[in-house]
């Protein structure tokens, strides 16, 4: 079974990653840095991602593949994108706060309920 | 339904329940049930049961084997006390001159779970049945027995056999002749079961939670359109249950006076707004998720292939996404109490063979269903006298489906795979590809409906058992100074978990509880 993060964030930002793939909020989004080529190889075995999130423009080319072919065969599992600019002057934990609001979406609006349900 | 049984004499007073006697045996049972023994139980998809023998001095009981008829019981040191209703045993531990005390453990289970697990209630002295169990009383003490049967997953099953125990049991359902309305929200578990009633052409009509438009133009109408576009698929006619301010009021006072335990999730709410519009007979696509899918496997098999080592109970504490994190501010024992929840699901995910993904269908059908999720409907369903039915989840279909390869079911990260198949071409292209969303209850909103007086947690600081601090970040204050729609999801929760709890102990004599030893 392919396991992967539902909430890919594309960055080669080596601290970043090594923060962020072991903090706790991360982990409860199930969510995860991976480079660029890591998030190709991923798509090309067949990953369905709920969201990707390219920071500082890296990743915009494999989101431009993933679109073009949506294109091609309709959106269904399209993820949703999130685009994310931080500068050199941003701390790691500001980086961080950034991309869990982007992840967590509806949830930290409050407006999914998160509930565990059926029906 | 209330036993009280003098195990010196054995003379019982009773209400409510079948009596059949049966070779020197009398067995008590939920209204229409026919059983000869509480062994029956294995194999019985709905009801409660309970035998008492004189001659071997013994008193046996259970609930269905799903669990989808909650029982609960206290046996003090004079009395032995079984029903449906925690309140009236409650009542009946007190008025035996027992003082009730209230179990740190379960408080901490209700704040990571989000409800109170079966097997206990908040209460020491009051106990729920555990389903796939029996219980025996004997010389003042009560063991469980368990009926747990795996089942076998076979390479032959198929999901058409899935299909048919579905059918089968529509058809039993709608045999009844009871005027029937489908609770939809438009989801794919609750409009399969519109469909089936569709095109077995029966006679139905759908009810979907509706909202005052106070709570509409801030937070939108949730699912209504979904549920509106199945009502015109089926052609039937779509009728809404209202949960405005008032009526969550009104309905919270109604749950809290007599639902099994607290809960957290604001869906049982919903499940009694449903239930006040329904006429005879709700069907409901409870079972959906828990027997086809599960919302926390993706979590729990993610962070499991992340760190094969990490211990399952710790992640499954987590991944209800509830108060886990939060013990050691909520408690003053949080960190020890963080410990016991972990081990507590530990042994629970021990109990269930198999790997990981089975383990989850089993904790999710079993545990989760007869936990939470049975009795959100059943007590609702008792209040405004009528009946309700899962046919997703009926023992047959619950079987038929355990036989499947869970691959069949779920694979990383997609579930309800099998009633996805069934259902593809015959729902409404939109419920098939729109987003689970679970059913959207505001609670930013309707914490504000409570009255001042609800936030009086003295009563719950005099157990001595919660951080005085929490008290104050979850007071009128906190709601007057943030709007509602900009007040994070997770602080009204944490303010709705603590009124509730606060209304269902006072509702249940707990204002007199002490914490336990």
């Amino acid at each position: 079974m392919l396991v992967y993060p539902l909430k890919a964030v594309i960055t080669t930002h080596r601290e970043l990653s090594s923060v962020y793939n072991r903090d706790a909020t991360s982990i409860l989004l199930t969510s995860e840095c991976v480079t660029p080529d890591a998030l190709k190889t991923l798509i090309a075995q067949g990953a369905q991602f709920e969201k990707i999130v390219a920071t500082n423009g890296e990743g915009e080319e494999v989101i431009g593949e993933l679109v073009m072919s949506a294109g091609r065969t309709g959106v269904d599992g399209l993820p949703q994108f999130e685009r994310i600019f931080f500068g050199a002057e941003d701390s790691v934990e500001s980086i961080m706060k950034q991309i869990h609001g982007a992840c967590a979406g509806d949830e930290a609006k409050g407006l999914s309920s998160n509930f565990e349900v059926s029906g | 339904m209330l036993l009280k049984i003098d195990p010196r004499s054995f003379q019982v007073e009773q209400q409510g329940w079948d009596v059949h006697a049966s070779n020197g045996r009398t067995i008590y049972t939920s209204p229409g049930l026919r059983l000869s023994s509480v062994a029956e139980l294995a194999d019985c998809p709905g009801g409660q049961a309970v035998e008492i023998d004189p001659r071997e001095r013994t008193v046996s009981f259970g609930r269905d084997y799903l669990g989808k008829h909650p029982l609960a019981y206290a046996a003090t040191g004079s009395r032995l006390f079984i029903g449906d209703e925690v309140s009236e045993l409650t009542e009946c531990v007190r008025a035996d001159g027992t003082r009730l005390s209230v179990s740190e453990r379960a408080l901490a289970l209700y704040f990571t779970a989000g409800y109170v697990p079966q097997g206990m209630t908040l209460y020491e002295q009051v106990h729920t049945c555990e389903n796939v169990s029996w219980y025996r009383w004997r010389d003042g003490k009560v063991s469980q027995v368990s009926l747990f049967e795996p089942v076998e997953i076979s390479g032959k099953q198929t999901i058409s056999a899935v299909a048919a125990g579905i059918r089968d049991e529509v058809s039993r359902v709608a045999g009844r002749g009871e005027r029937v309305d489908i609770w939809c929200s438009g989801g794919l578990d609750s409009s399969s079961m519109a469909q089936e009633f569709r095109e077995q052409e029966l006679p139905a009509e759908l009810v979907t939670l509706g909202y005052g438009s106070d709570v509409a133009d801030k937070f939108g109408t949730g699912e209504a359109s979904y549920a509106e576009q199945m009502a015109a698929a089926c052609d039937y006619k779509l009728r809404y249950a209202d949960l405005d301010g008032a009526r969550f009021r009104e309905l919270h006072g109604t749950m809290v006076a007599g639902h099994i335990s607290p809960v957290i999730d604001n869906c049982g709410l919903a499940k009694y707004a449903l239930a006040s519009l329904t006429r005879d007979c709700a069907v409901t696509g409870e079972g959906g998720d828990p027997v086809f899918g599960g919302v926390k496997n993706d979590f729990m098999v993610y962070n499991h292939s992340r760190d094969p080592g990490a211990p399952l109970g710790n992640l499954y504490a987590i991944a209800h996404k509830r108060f886990f994190g939060m013990l050691k501010d909520l408690f003053r024992r949080g960190e020890q109490l963080q410990d016991e929840v972990r081990a507590y699901f530990q042994r629970r995910i021990d109990r269930y063979p198999g790997d990981l993904v089975r383990k989850l269908f089993y904790l999710n059908a079993i545990d989760k269903q007869g936990g939470m999720i049975f009795p959100e409907a059943y007590y609702p369903a008792k209040r405004f006298g009528i009946k309700v039915e899962h046919p997703l989840t009926s023992l047959q279909v619950y079987r038929q489906a355990f036989r499947l390869p869970d691959e069949m079911r779920y694979v990383y990260p997609k579930g309800k795979l099998a009633l996805l198949e069934l259902y593809r071409d015959r729902l409404p292209p939109a419920i098939i590809e729109r987003k689970k969303s679970g059913t959207i209850v505001p609670i930013q909103h309707y914490v504000r409906e409570f009255p001042e007086k609800a936030f009086d947690f003295a009563p719950l600081k005099s157990l001595d058992v919660f951080n005085e601090k929490i008290f104050e970040s979850i007071g009128p204050a906190a709601l007057r100074d943030t709007p509602a729609d900009q007040m994070p999801y997770k602080s009204a929760l944490l303010i709705y978990a603590f009124v509730t709890l606060g209304a269902w102990l006072n509702a249940t004599g707990g204002q007199h509880a002490r914490l336990s030893a």
